[in-house]
């Protein structure tokens, strides 16, 4: 046991050491349009990291993430460019987002969670369906199909951020803070009655979890940490349109959640960088690019449904029951 | 509204509605049967509508030996589709990884037809086409219908009546069932399941397949063919989850919201369709004809 | 194990032929004295392809032209084509990719505008002239000094639609269908401003929207039939304009109709077929020019590609030039800002599409075409200097 808890720890530090190293590395030799790619992968990280919770923690395949994005997105973008007759300051409308978009959650999420598994899926898709209608047509709140565009840019602590570089710092802060409040979600009672109603709902309602506010929460949490991401990404841009919040874009999540291991907070991150570092890099073969990313996809949920996390763990497990069973055969020789 | 306006909008409401019938029938025979939810349903509808132009347009092959060599390309289609995103996933670990899988068949489908046959729209010439070659209209008093409408209307009814006949009434279709319920007791019975699984897969891209066929001369022949399926679900939640009549009814339904929406709302239709299909969740979740079944996925 | 080293073979492979590939383009020919980079950004993937095709085409007619020339003062041209695929974030990366090159002197932008507006504070703080290929005033809107415009804008459009409508057509309670995307939407709202100068309310009944995805126009159709509405005026992108005028044929409706640019572009016109016949069109270029640069343009383009240029090639050919333009007023192929300024002293510059003039904002186009379709080609009426 003693035994396990170190290795549990040096993971850890591995992937500290990770992380720190891309935190360090990579602004260092990347320029303007890779930063914005890098930069690009970590707010979509954000979402993904509520998708984590719903899908990964607790089985609920959710479209949504993406018309919380968009929600988040058109928050900031009509508060920071006063076009409705209210502005308000970038960082406080950036802090609010998630707040605001977790009452919204908690609402829309009380009325969908009504529904089980399937049937939740659909009411995810129409609502990703009507969102989106909704963005690109409705001119007042949403500028319609030209978007919204001049949103002022964030100040923080006196300190206007403006360049890629700066961003990649901000960005990542957050990333890292989202991603440990996912790590501890995981590890409290909600995180465990999440992944009691994933592998037997019955079950888990019979132990005492309920089981209807569990996944209401989850969803609030997805909702926030999407508003979040999507107005990031709106202050990074300093543009927003529909474009952004289809249906093509909430399957690009679930597959970056599923790809990386959605069950695995270093995972959901390596997920988002690969979906969105992968196609930019790999342009040289453009005309096939999309076949070649269809391909392995079903590749990988045949031969990795739990993502690259998923299989690395299980690699490790394997070795760790050879070694067992290695080091008990020796015992049983030794055994006279 | 006057009249003249009702039944036109009526007519291609329930001509769609057809073909969201048929994309929406065999998306509930695939759940039934191997419980996935498939999100290439409408790709494979584009798919079916590009062979059938390919061979058609390109090839120039006569009536006959079209239909032939489409219904063979078809079955292949599924035979592929079959043993490359549901069969080595059935016994997955994670019920999710399956329908993923469908999104990426989705998006290779969609890339394929482009590398093939490029990136712009295909025409295909009508069915019923008068002596100059433009498609033939039906003239009913002062209402104009075109051929292809009513033609698809008819085409679609015989095929979802052909399949609900084989599904439903046959000693083959009951076997399916079984197959579908408890592949474990049926294959003790000696029904075997990979058997009835390729039989339905075939089925249901048949199916889809002319559906692609018979709207391609209305809408052309491209990927956007594609979206097609979310209205299809949309249509399989409304007449009740794994019910075929509901599906019908409920497709029928969404084709109509969809053609009277464009009366008030027409760049809103998407809105529509899918707060009817939220409502229809919340207020009758099981559905038009829906009785409550396990929920599999 | 095998198959990871199979894997591992086919990848060295790819990047070695990629490297090869790279090395054969930048390779220059010994007679020019440098060479001087270009961006182009078009669709290479994805839906919109058969638009960035065309662009393509047109960008290398005008390189291969000006090569053969001698280049720009000198210096070989040599094009960096960014892929913008068919979505927002795809876009706004290509012209990143394309805005952090400081080798890059000037870029020939997006055919879809809202790409281009999306873009605009990332291309203002780099500072490198763009053409935009897109139409809407939204773009010169903005207010970047470094946002140039090849296409009159809707506010123009708008006008010669209303003007055409009118008198060509003698409709005076037109139905609209567009299809709600920024640049069309704008050409929407400008042509029923215009329409309502001339004396003409349009009953917001008679104005159709749809999106653009929209496959199903019988029941618009249906109800255009059974209004009183003596025209129909479309806007739409070119792969909709084919359907619409397959579907307008098959719904038989007696009624004069026109379009913009779209309707006379060759993408329409040979999807369509003779359905397409008959549609007049407000256009920005038609292939059935007979004189000037246009005409030279055309006929160079049929003898390269074999068949009929469209509005994106074109767009790509001027821009090109307009930058060539720029950088010989300048007399420099290193100092973007300075290529940039000159382009304030464009004047009078005879391109395909237009005679470009500026005239106080960033929009340097003077003309449109008015055209019909007949026997599947866009024959032009008449062209319209409308300032």
């Amino acid at each position: 046991m003693v035994n396990g808890q170190r290795k549990i720890s040096l993971g850890t530090l591995v992937v500290f050491a990770l992380v720190a190293a891309f935190v360090l590395i990579v602004p260092s030799v990347t320029s303007g349009y890779s930063m914005m790619i890098v930069n690009l992968s970590l707010i979509y990280a954000i979402a993904t990291y509520g998708l984590s919770v719903m899908l990964g923690m607790g089985g609920m395949l959710s479209f949504a993430a993406v018309s919380f994005m968009g929600g988040g997105a058109y928050w900031v973008a009509n508060l920071c460019t006063g076009r409705l007759g209210v502005s308000m300051e970038p960082w406080l409308a950036l802090l609010l987002a998630p707040v605001v978009f977790a009452v919204v959650g908690f609402i829309i999420g009380s009325i969908l969670l009504k529904l089980n598994g399937t049937y939740f899926t659909f009411a995810t898709i129409a609502l990703v369906q009507v969102a989106w209608c909704l963005f690109q047509n409705y001119r007042p709140l949403f500028g319609g199909p030209d978007g919204i565009s001049g949103i002022a840019t964030l100040e923080m602590f006196g300190l206007k951020i403006t360049s890629y570089t700066q961003w990649f710092y901000v960005l990542a802060a957050i990333t890292l803070i989202v991603a440990l409040l996912v790590e501890r979600i995981r590890r409290t009672q909600l995180g465990r009655s999440l992944a009691a109603i994933r592998d037997n709902q019955t079950a888990a309602q019979i132990l005492g979890v309920d089981v209807y506010h569990t996944k209401v929460i989850a969803f609030t949490i997805a909702a926030a940490l999407g508003a979040l991401s999507g107005a990031l990404y709106c202050l990074q841009g300093r543009f927003v349109s529909s474009d952004m919040f289809t249906f093509e874009r909430a399957t690009q999540f679930i597959i970056m959640a599923m790809l990386g291991g959605v069950n695995d907070t270093f995972g959901i991150f390596l997920g988002s960088v690969l979906i969105t570092v992968l196609p930019e890099s790999l342009r040289v073969l453009q005309k096939y690019l999309k076949i070649v990313y269809g391909t392995a996809i079903i590749l990988l949920m045949i031969f990795m449904p739990m993502g690259i996390m998923g299989a690395i763990k299980d690699g490790f497990k394997k070795m760790r029951r050879k070694k067992r069973e290695a080091l008990m055969n020796v015992a049983r020789e030794v055994k006279p | 509204m006057n009249f003249n306006v009702f039944v036109a909008l009526t007519v291609n409401g329930l001509a769609m509605g057809v073909i969201y019938a048929l994309l929406a029938m065999g998306l509930i025979l695939l759940i039934r049967a191997v419980g996935v939810m498939n999100f290439a349903q409408g790709d494979l509808l584009m798919l079916g509508a590009y062979i059938t132009c390919w061979l058609t347009v390109d090839l120039e092959l006569p009536f006959w030996l079209m239909v032939l060599v489409a219904l063979l390309c078809f079955a292949v289609v599924g035979l592929i589709f079959m043993f490359s995103v549901y069969w080595p996933l059935r016994n997955a670990s994670y019920p999710a990884a399956t329908v993923i899988a469908t999104m990426g068949a989705s998006m290779v489908l969609k890339e394929l037809v482009t590398l093939l046959w490029g990136s712009l729209p295909r025409s295909m010439p009508s069915l019923v086409r008068t002596e100059d070659g433009s498609a033939a209209v039906l003239q009913i008093g002062s209402i104009n219908l075109q051929w292809q409408y009513v033609l698809t209307i008819l085409v679609g009814i015989v095929i979802m009546a052909l399949v609900f006949f084989l599904f439903e009434k046959m000693y083959v279709g009951k076997m399916m069932q079984a197959a579908a319920q408890d592949a474990y007791a049926a294959s003790m019975l000696g029904i075997p399941t990979i058997a009835t699984i390729a039989v339905t897969y075939i089925v249901v891209v048949i199916m889809v397949s002319v559906g692609g066929y018979m709207i391609a001369p209305i809408f052309m022949v491209s990927t956007t063919l594609g979206s097609l399926q979310l209205r299809a679900f949309a249509g399989v939640v409304i007449g009740g989850f794994g019910n075929i009549k509901g599906a019908i009814i409920g497709s029928l339904l969404v084709g109509l919201i969809e053609s009277f929406s464009t009366l008030q709302f027409s760049s809103y239709k998407d809105v529509t369709v899918f707060m009817v299909l939220i409502i229809f969740l919340l207020v009758r979740p099981q559905g038009i004809f829906g009785e409550r079944i396990a929920d599999k996925a | 194990m095998k198959h990871s080293r199979l894997a591992l073979m086919l990848l060295v492979i790819v990047l070695a032929l990629g490297m090869v590939s790279a090395y054969a383009e930048t390779e220059a020919e010994p007679e020019f004295d440098g060479e001087i980079r270009i961006g182009l950004i078009c669709p290479v993937t994805g839906t919109s392809k058969a638009i960035g095709d065309y662009q393509q085409n047109g960008f290398n007619l005008a390189m291969e032209e000006i090569n053969a020339a001698g280049g720009i003062l000198g210096k070989k041209i040599v094009g960096v084509i960014a892929d913008e695929v068919d979505n927002m974030q795809s876009a706004v990366n290509a012209h990143m990719l394309l805005l952090s090159d400081d080798s890059i002197m000037g870029i020939v932008g997006s055919t879809y505008s809202v790409y281009t507006i999306a873009a605009i504070p990332q291309i203002t703080e780099a500072g490198v002239p763009y053409i935009a290929g897109g139409s809407s005033s939204g773009i010169t809107d903005e207010g970047s000094d470094y946002v140039w415009m090849v296409r009159p804008t809707d506010v123009y459009q708008g006008q010669v639609l209303a003007d055409v409508a009118i008198e060509v057509l003698g409709m005076q309670n037109p139905a609209i269908m567009y299809s709600t995307q920024s640049s069309l939407m704008a050409l929407q709202e400008r042509l029923v401003a215009a329409l309502q100068e001339r004396g003409i309310e349009v009953d917001p009944g008679n104005l159709y929207g749809f999106p653009e995805e929209e496959q199903n126009y019988a029941p618009i159709f249906a109800q255009i039939q059974n209004s009183d509405a003596d025209g129909l005026i479309c806007l739409t992108n070119v792969l909709p304009a084919s359907i619409i005028c397959q579907q307008f044929e098959i719904a038989g409706i007696d009624l004069p109709h026109m379009g913009q640019t779209s309707y006379s572009g060759a993408v329409c016109r040979e999807n369509a077929g003779s359905a397409a016949d008959g549609w007049y069109s407000v256009a920005d270029w038609t292939p059935e020019v007979t004189e000037g640069v246009a005409k030279h343009f055309e006929d160079a383009y049929r003898a390269k590609y074999g068949a009929a240029s469209d509005l994106g090639a074109v767009c790509a050919y001027d821009g090109l030039y307009l930058l060539k333009a720029a950088c010989e007023i300048a007399n420099t192929t290193t100092d973007r800002e300075a290529i940039n300024n000159a382009l304030y002293e464009i004047s009078e510059l005879e391109g395909a599409i237009s005679t470009y003039t500026y005239l106080g904002d960033h929009n340097l186009n003077t003309s449109l075409y008015v055209t019909r379709n007949e026997d599947g080609l866009a024959v032009m009426i008449d062209k319209i200097t409308y300032r």
